[in-house]
């Protein structure tokens, strides 16, 4: 597993709003993160042919294939079903977080009613930083 | 049985037979077999046969005539009977085409504020990751004045992320009987997830945040919707803490009372003016004092809160003495208690 030879934790983030998605990064690399940035599941899938990665951010409604139906797609494939992967969405009704929960996420976060800040803390805590 | 005894091909047999006699009758007295006297007593008893089948065809005729009225009374009877089956088969085609519709706009409304929702949020989200990462000093220190403005700037955002948030809640709750999932089951599970999700904001106001929340073991079972009623205890908890100053306390208690289940949610916060207590529940309004000590509420929580509790069956009532605190009472009808 790549996140085991590299001293940086590898984190994908899955995110098709180019400006929330750099200011994500910008965070993550403040706390020594090696980040990969996607803007759809397509391009998703190529980054994990070139290595996988310690977490995954995956947000719901992306170009093409959706964030649930990815989500399915990872925990179905046996290298990438024990990789974290939280939802970060700004659709937040109780039963689209249960349908992500449900579909295997370690957390589903509404990007509204957080930070970038408080995501890299939650990442810290569920990788143990 | 007796239609059956006067049957048209029987009477027709007795007829030519009559004939059939009364032919040969004739035949005897012209060929001299038979004297006059025979051939007049031969015809006498076949006169009597015919008036007798006369009689008796007359009777057929009556009855016959009346099977036939029955038969037709009958036949517009089951074409009645057939009509109105056809039509109900048409009204029932046409209901259940219509409950599609029906299912089909309720998707749509649903789909709609769940997409209004994200469409509104995303922009707002940029806006306030922004501010956060001026905040931050990620591109650089901020002056006070610069930080003062930021600051300022990011409250509006929150407020205006807080007020979609209440506007998309009410928006749930207005939509209709469809949008309830109403299951019977206990709801202490939802209140310890209401009071331990609150623990945090509480503890950062140093705000003790206490819950007497009964076993399960035989507590009685409620009909609700396990999310309204969760987003009911989130509304009061958030309340609770956001009125009450640091250092206060807040106990959340449910317990069981006269066929009801109780929920009380008390706080030492700053209470409620005896002059707005009734119009505390109506959309938009907004205590004074809490204006003066909160400035980004919404005015709409207590009135969803009211809207989803009335859906229930229940009751709110508030107890309330300006600067001392609040006590919100929610009373839920209990189904039955439940089995050790």
């Amino acid at each position: 597993m790549e996140q085991n030879q590299s001293p940086k934790k590898k984190i994908l983030i899955i995110e098709d709003d180019t400006f929330m998605g750099s200011l994500l990064e910008r965070k993550f690399k403040q706390k020594d993160f090696e980040i990969v940035r996607v803007a759809s599941a397509d391009e998703a899938r190529k980054a994990f042919e070139a290595g996988l990665a310690s977490l995954v951010l995956l947000d719901i409604i992306l170009p093409g294939t959706d964030g649930i139906t990815f989500l399915k797609e990872l925990k179905l494939n046996p290298q990438t079903k024990n990789i974290p992967v939280i939802i970060t969405s700004n659709l937040g009704k109780e039963e689209e977080i249960e349908k992500g929960m449900a579909e295997g996420a370690i957390d589903y976060i509404v990007k509204a009613h957080t930070t970038p800040g408080e995501i890299v803390q939650k990442v810290e805590t569920i990788l143990g930083k | 049985m007796e239609k059956e005894k006067n049957s048209p091909s029987k009477f027709a047999l007795v007829w030519f037979l009559q004939i059939f006699f009364a032919a040969a009758g004739g035949a005897l007295f012209f060929l001299k077999y038979i004297s006059a006297a025979e051939a007049i007593a031969f015809l006498a008893v076949l006169l009597t046969n015919s008036v007798l089948f006369a009689i008796l065809f007359h009777n057929f005729r009556r009855e016959a005539e009346s099977f036939g009225a029955e038969t037709e009374q009958k036949s517009r009877k089951i074409d009645e009977f057939d009509k109105i089956t056809r039509q109900l088969v048409k009204r029932d085609l046409e209901l259940a085409r219509a409950n599609q519709k029906l299912a089909e706009l309720d998707v749509a409304k649903s789909d709609f504020v769940s997409v209004a929702a994200h469409q509104l949020r995303t922009p707002l989200t940029g806006i306030k990751w922004s501010y956060t990462a001026l905040l931050d000093s990620d591109t650089g220190p901020l002056n006070a004045d610069q930080k003062e403005i930021v600051e300022k700037g990011l409250s509006q955002i929150t407020s205006t992320i807080e007020l979609i948030n209440d506007l998309l809640n009410v928006a749930h709750v207005e939509e209709g009987k469809a949008e309830f999932n109403i299951k019977r089951q206990s709801l202490l599970p939802i209140a310890r997830k209401a009071v331990g999700d609150k623990k945090i904001i509480a503890g950062e106001k140093k705000i003790t945040l206490s819950a007497n929340i009964p076993d399960d073991d035989g507590f009685p079972e409620v009909s609700i919707d396990p999310e309204k009623i969760g987003l009911v205890f989130a509304n009061m908890l958030d309340n609770a803490v956001k009125y009450t100053p640091k250092g206060g306390r807040i106990d959340f208690s449910v317990n069981q009372e006269q066929g009801l289940v109780k929920i009380v949610i008390q706080d030492s916060g700053i209470g409620i003016p005896k002059s707005q207590k009734d119009r505390l529940f109506s959309k938009f309004f907004r205590a004074a004092n809490a204006v003066s000590v909160q400035t980004d509420g919404t005015g709409l929580g207590l009135y969803m809160v009211k809207k989803i509790i009335d859906r229930h069956g229940g009751h709110i009532t508030v107890d309330s003495v300006e600067g001392k605190g609040t006590a919100f009472i929610i009373t839920l009808p209990e189904i039955s208690a439940k089995k050790k």
